[in-house]
């Protein structure tokens, strides 16, 4: 299974019923719903984790099954990396 | 005062035309906008009299140390110069745009400068907006064209409002303040003859007609506002307006996801500043209650927003910061 930790310098605000955040790997800003925020948040307390680590985190808040909430982390991984919010890291790094 | 400084302190608008031409075919003119100093010169006889009238109350420079833009205004050479004559926008000897006809260099003059204002000053968070200021706060109105953002700047200028700029809300950073970007007003088709209406004591300069946006006229910035043109404003409120043919006046306030977009992706130098840019515009979102107003009645819109300021400045005194 995929590691993965925000891109260093990621900033992320509240805003209204969404979220403002930006890369600097990109340049770019992005509004996000509350699941994708979620996932930026757990991975800034844990630094890396991977999609099970995620869901464990957010059953609680979330009200929503693990095995869901796996699903949703899962599918949220290539948008996030691809707007450069996340990238995936090595497992050795990972591992240490 | 020296004879020297007596004639310096002029406002452009009490200068002969003549020495306004010598000026311009010479060393240049000098126009200090607030945030940006441009340096014009130019062979086109006419456009003396177009600047004298939209910029008379900016003080009168033939000399200066310094000026952040350096451009020409000049009548080609060749067959142009006499067959359908143009005129030309010049910066740093490039020449990015298409001539325009000859009998229009203040509509060039001002596209052009508009055009290097948004390339070249990065010291601030530029964004597409008008801002206009009552007791030391601003009211940001950023919009698309045709949203009629200029006709609602100019009605507010004309009715006890500083008129910081109507194409930039230039947000200082570091001074966390809107600076002036001072210019005249460019009106397009059915609002030249509003603001006509609207405020007969305006001063506008002449039409244009057929130019990429249709007929222009260009409404000269008020003293108050050139005097106080290196004054900031703090932000105040933010008001996203749009005019509809017809159209009751609507009032109605915006959640920080409707405004942050508004701001952050209708900026000129957004990307360019990275995380500053970002972060200014949430300061912005954050500290200025935001409005969406639909209007097609100017007396009404201003009441709406008259309405509202004073809950506007009462925030900021209970949140100075």
């Amino acid at each position: 299974m995929s590691h993965w930790c925000r891109v260093e310098g990621l900033l992320v605000e509240p805003m209204g019923h969404l979220w403002a955040a930006f890369s600097p790997a990109t340049g770019e800003t992005v509004l996000l719903n509350d699941e994708s925020a979620s996932i930026l948040e757990v991975l800034e307390e844990k630094g890396v984790a991977d999609t099970a680590e995620i869901s464990a985190s957010l059953v609680v808040d979330s009200g929503l099954d693990v095995d869901a909430l796996a699903a949703i982390v899962e599918s949220a991984w290539p948008r996030l990396a691809e707007a450069g919010l996340v990238r995936e890291q090595p497992i050795r790094h990972a591992i240490a | 005062m020296t004879a020297d400084e007596a004639r310096l302190s002029r406002p452009l608008g009490e200068v002969q035309i003549a020495e306004l031409t010598q000026a311009l075919a010479g060393n240049g003119l000098w126009i200090d906008f607030g945030a940006a100093i441009v340096r014009v010169q130019s062979d086109c006889a006419v456009f003396a009299a177009q600047l004298r009238t939209v910029y008379g109350q900016f003080p009168f420079a033939d000399q200066s140390e310094w000026a952040d833009l350096h451009v020409r205004i000049r009548r080609p050479r060749g067959l142009r110069r006499w067959v359908r004559p143009q005129v030309k926008f010049q910066y740093d000897s490039q020449q990015p745009f298409e001539p325009f006809p000859a009998d229009s260099p203040l509509p060039l003059f001002e596209w052009g400068c508009n055009w290097l204002i948004g390339r070249r000053l990065n010291d601030v968070l530029l964004l597409h907006a008008g801002v206009v200021e009552k007791g030391g706060l601003a009211l940001l109105l950023p919009a698309t064209p045709g949203s009629g953002k200029s006709t609602l700047t100019a009605a507010l200028s004309q009715r006890g409002w500083r008129l910081l700029s109507d194409e930039f809300g230039a947000f200082d950073p570091e001074a966390g303040t809107f600076r002036a970007v001072l210019k005249p007003i460019a009106l397009k088709n059915r609002s030249i003859d509003v603001i006509r209406r609207f405020a007969p004591q305006a001063v506008l300069g002449r039409e244009f007609p057929k130019t990429r946006k249709g007929t222009v006229a260009h409404l000269a910035p008020q003293r108050d506002a050139v005097e106080r043109r290196h004054e900031g404003a703090r932000p105040g409120a933010i008001v996203l307006p749009r005019w509809e043919a017809g159209s009751p006046t609507r009032f109605e306030p915006l959640t920080d996801n409707s405004v942050f977009p508004a701001l952050a992706f209708n900026a000129f130098n957004y990307s360019l500043l990275g995380a500053v840019g970002f972060q200014a515009a949430v300061r912005l979102v954050r500290q200025c209650p935001a409005w969406r107003l639909v209007y097609s009645d100017l007396d009404d819109a201003l009441i709406a927003i008259e309405t509202v300021w004073p809950q506007v400045v009462e925030r900021r005194r209970a949140s100075p910061k």
